[in-house]
């Protein structure tokens, strides 16, 4: 198998991309840092997001990383299978990558913070902000990691299903997944469940929401867990769509 | 070595494309693959690449069944009509690319060629002309240095200068280094004189798969007044005839003996084209 060959190719796709993603936040964060550090008000200004900015950068990445790679590959003698592994792997490679840079850069930016009047509002913390004070430092970096990344994963999966999905579709279907999905969730779910049973559905699903990101229980590996079981489900669909996906250029 | 098709078989919706084709492409060889337009050449190669599936049928190479495997394909390299590089790629990343994917990929000779046809490597696919689109992969094509190289419709857009240097340094090409070339174009008098092998595809069927010479000798026209022409036709195989006036022309399968040919008619030699329009006509 080229696995090697696909995944390197793969992986240079998407280093253009991270690199002026990373040139951006980093003169974002500049930006707002010297601004911040001349104001002359006693408040305290808050930087965060950057997880969260990222999580949305790599959905997009893969969003856009099936039609045009799957060309070249069939172009270049690769198979589906190759390609596929190459795709995970260099999942893999970018999301582990880029939760570290994520991590570096917050603590950079805590480090170059030297007026204290601003303070850098990282996912985990404020996800979790008593777990984080409870643990020690280094634990709560190493878990930090463990939990951005099966986030940063998910999301990259999540867009490489999405749009291997649309691409296997023909236009029929593609245009009742871009509106029938959306007028699913949005409008009759909701319309159903208020006029049938008075909110109990959204309340359910609400409820189950704050158990699997970890948000009523405080524990964060609930959130890993839905990570890593809805990227093993989108992985297995992604496979077998792609298994018998053809050139339709 | 080579590749072996066996009872390929592809249907799209009520359309067949091909229905139980077997066909052999030996080692080292250049074959023309002609045939109408939607006969199913295309098809048939984007089978061979695994650009699509076929729906019975199995395709190996160099005894290797080629479905999803990567060491038959790497074997094959296929020159489409359409473009699958990406469009934003500068001719020269997709040449060191090449040499990735395909380690006996010749950067040097490809350089070379890309300067004779006059090829800017800094340019990306989307602002290549029609005609520089199919150079930019003749040139891959010719640089690979694969076993199996197929190219559909690899003159497409090209202007006579050039459709010219492309015979030329494919020829050039395979007197250096052989390898097997699959062609399949609709410009069939200039190809007549590259190609060893003619293998003729007519709505999904092979109906002509012999050497060139073999094609040739068997085939020939025979023209004069109608009655006359009429007359001498009348036991043998017709494939074709045009009338003007009172003047007619047959075109005709099988051996001619010269000294059954009666005064009053002309006899010539069928050219590969129009073989080619009888046979896919009839």
């Amino acid at each position: 198998m080229n696995v090697k060959l696909a995944a390197k190719y793969q992986l240079n796709e998407y280093i253009k991309s991270i690199k002026i993603y990373y040139l951006v936040l980093v003169l974002i964060m500049l930006f707002f840092g010297i601004i911040a550090s001349v104001e002359r008000s006693d408040g305290v200004s808050y930087f965060g997001g950057i997880e969260s900015t990222t999580m949305i950068f790599l959905f997009i990445l893969g969003l856009n990383s099936f039609k045009e790679t799957f060309l070249m590959m069939l172009q270049n003698g690769i198979t589906r299978k190759s390609m596929f592994i190459g795709r995970l792997i260099t999942i893999l490679v970018t999301s582990i990558s880029m939760t570290v840079i994520d991590r570096l850069v917050n603590s950079l930016g805590e480090l170059v913070n030297n007026s204290k009047r601003v303070k850098i509002g990282r996912m985990y913390e404020m996800t979790f902000p008593k777990r984080a004070e409870s643990l020690h430092v280094i634990v709560v970096n190493l878990e930090a990691i463990l939990i951005i990344m099966g986030i940063y994963i998910a999301a990259m999966v999540a867009g490489y299903f999405i749009t291997t999905a649309y691409y296997r579709m023909n236009k029929v279907l593609k245009i009742i997944a871009s509106i029938g999905v959306p007028a699913l969730f949005f409008v009759l779910l909701p319309i159903f469940d208020l006029a049938v049973f008075k909110g109990k559905i959204s309340t359910a699903m609400g409820r189950m929401f704050r158990f699997m990101s970890g948000g009523d229980t405080g524990n964060p590996y609930n959130l890993l867990l839905t990570c890593l079981v809805f990227s093993v489900v989108a992985v297995g669909l992604t496979w077998l769509l792609i298994r018998k996906a053809v050139e339709k250029n | 070595m080579s590749i072996e098709i066996k009872n390929i078989s592809k249907n799209f919706g009520n359309t067949c494309a091909l229905d139980g084709v077997s066909l052999n492409f030996e080692e080292n060889r250049i074959y023309g693959l002609l045939g109408r337009n939607g006969a199913g050449k295309t098809t048939l190669l984007n089978i061979i690449t695994n650009r699509i599936f076929s729906d019975d049928g199995e395709v190996f190479v160099d005894g290797i069944p080629a479905r999803e495997n990567d060491e038959a394909l790497r074997k094959i390299y296929m020159m489409g009509e359409k473009n699958f590089y990406p469009e934003n790629m500068k001719i020269k990343e997709i040449f060191r690319w090449s040499k990735e994917f395909y380690p006996d990929f010749d950067l040097e000779y490809a350089n070379k060629l890309a300067d004779i046809f006059d090829l800017n490597l800094n340019k990306n696919v989307k602002s290549l002309s029609t005609g520089y689109n199919s150079i930019f992969k003749v040139i891959i094509a010719l640089s690979v240095n694969t076993p199996y190289v197929l190219l559909d419709e690899p003159v497409l857009g090209l202007d006579a200068n050039h459709r010219d240097v492309f015979y030329k340094q494919l020829i050039e090409k395979y007197s250096n280094s052989p390898a097997t070339f699959v062609i399949s174009t609709h410009l069939i008098e200039e190809v007549s004189s590259v190609i060893e092998d003619v293998i003729i595809i007519k709505k999904g069927r092979i109906i002509r798969n012999e050497s060139r010479e073999e094609l040739m000798s068997v085939g020939y026209t025979v023209s004069g007044m109608a009655s006359l022409v009429d007359k001498y036709i009348k036991d043998k195989e017709v494939i074709g005839v045009d009338v003007i006036g009172g003047l007619k022309s047959a075109y005709i399968m099988g051996h001619l003996s010269k000294d059954m040919v009666p005064e009053g008619l002309e006899i010539t030699k069928m050219d590969l084209q129009k073989l080619f329009v009888q046979l896919t006509n009839a």
